[in-house]
């Protein structure tokens, strides 16, 4: 009896200590999250590339739909701290699936692990609720675009059931111009979906755009393929379940692409 | 439909078996005050049917919240003695909670446009599941300390034990519970 008294004394102590936190509603959207800040990750990145500045090839790692896995997230991210070769990550989206505020924090807590910058894109999943909402206060904007060693990245919203108009097509396509000025080596474009069934003509814009290279999540399993008459290939990342993600291996002259399952092979696209 | 029913069946019946209580909690994860009626049977079960209210924040609008809950009492109870007043113990009482939010605009609820039937789960249903401790500190009157985890917690919690109990204090717990205070009248 002593022993049953102890035990439920422990538990009533370990709860009471354990919930300082007062949480009003499952709707909150104060997330107490610098790691996956944009602003905070490119000045991050612009640090690493004036360190680096003599290097031309990088790799970046791919990871897409983490959600209700945040420990799959953290072996992912620990995995990918150990690949010296990469300099930064893309997170594609689905970082959340219902888009609660402590769903954005266990993956804010699971990515606070990494050694490298990691860029985000939105997914469906996380302008659910009043995600969108945490999203722009938390991370930054929707689309936006940087360049790194002379490539240009450019991430865009394409989540068409919770968003209206988009992808921006008319943002993407002055993303994606050179200007007069410019050196540019590649245009990557990333977002969470690979282009729609009801858009089928969508990679050959993003082609004439001038776009080299697509990265998508979504899915949940690997792919790659271009549609064979565009050859604009779009590789799709795997969810994080059991470590699984991309990389995107760069040089002045090609981008190759390796799929990690953990252990990383080479693929090529496939013909559509 | 069958459940609301059966509620208002339960509710507008006379059962002299039933003791009927006012609640009234705060935070929790379900609201700055939430006030519930309920009735408890046979000493352990309790059903109850409240309404809260989350405050308008900077980018956030003001809520309504409804609830339906179903708490049940543990039959161990000790009592004790602080100042010559007796106070009853009751260390375990768990609750499920199904948890409705509803504001101005349709952050909560899926955008009219044409999504596939069940591709989302309304997001603006939630169930919060709980555990609260109670102090019956006069004859009428319980006080008691609410600690509720909602519905992806516990899931998140079975999935990812390892990461729960790496990341945060006290086995994880820290990540996932949140808590409340709550008054309890027996009318």
């Amino acid at each position: 009896m002593t022993l049953i008294k102890n035990i439920m004394l422990a538990t009533i102590t370990s709860l009471l200590i354990s919930s300082c936190r007062f949480d009003i509603s499952p709707w909150e959207n104060d997330v107490n999250c610098d790691t996956l800040n944009l602003e905070a990750n490119l000045e991050w990145l612009n640090l690493i590339e004036k360190r680096y500045k003599d290097k031309t090839d990088f790799s970046v790692a791919v990871i897409g739909d983490p959600q209700q896995y945040p420990g799959d997230l953290e072996l992912t991210i620990k995995k990918i701290n150990k690949i010296n070769k990469v300099d930064f990550v893309l997170l594609l989206g689905d970082l959340t699936e219902t888009g609660v505020e402590k769903e954005y924090e266990w993956t804010c807590k699971a990515v606070s692990h990494t050694s490298k910058p990691i860029l985000s894109v939105i997914g469906n999943h996380d302008a659910l609720a009043y995600g969108r909402v945490i999203w722009l206060d938390t991370i930054g904007p929707f689309d936006y675009s940087f360049t790194y060693k002379n490539t240009k990245f450019i991430a865009y919203n394409d989540n068409k059931y919770e968003f209206e108009n988009v992808p921006d097509k008319e943002w993407i396509a002055n993303e994606a111009l050179i200007s007069s000025d410019e050196t540019r080596l590649h245009t990557i474009g990333m977002s969470h979906i690979e282009p729609w069934d009801v858009e089928p003509t969508l990679t050959d814009e993003l082609k004439l755009m001038g776009f080299d290279q697509m990265l998508h999540a979504h899915n949940h399993k690997f792919a790659y393929w271009q549609k064979s008459s565009v050859e604009l290939p779009h590789f799709i990342t795997a969810d994080t379940r059991d470590v699984k993600f991309g990389i995107m291996n760069i040089t002045p002259d090609s981008i190759s692409i390796e799929q990690c399952d953990p252990e990383c092979v080479p693929i090529l696209p496939v013909n559509r | 439909m069958r459940v609301l029913s059966l509620l208002i069946f339960l509710f507008t019946f006379k059962s002299t078996a039933a003791t009927k209580q006012i609640e009234l909690q705060t935070s929790g994860l379900i609201g700055v005050g939430h006030a519930f009626y309920s009735l408890t049977f046979s000493d352990r079960h309790t059903i109850a049917m409240g309404i809260g209210y989350v405050p308008k924040q900077y980018d956030h609008d003001d809520m309504r919240l409804f609830s339906v809950k179903y708490r049940y009492t543990t039959d161990i109870k000790y009592t004790f003695q602080i100042k010559s007043k007796l106070i009853q113990w009751k260390p375990f009482s768990f609750s499920t909670t199904m948890l409705f939010g509803k504001d101005h605009d349709d952050y909560k609820i899926l955008p009219d446009r044409d999504i596939p039937e069940g591709y989302y789960t309304p997001t603006d249903r939630r169930f919060i599941f709980s555990m609260q401790s109670n102090f019956l500190v006069r004859d009428n009157i319980e006080l008691y300390w609410d600690w509720s985890v909602l519905d992806i917690g516990v899931v998140n919690y079975t999935r990812n034990f390892e990461f729960y109990r790496d990341n945060y204090y006290l086995m994880g717990l820290t990540g996932i519970v949140s808590s409340g205070v709550g008054i309890r009248v027996y009318l």
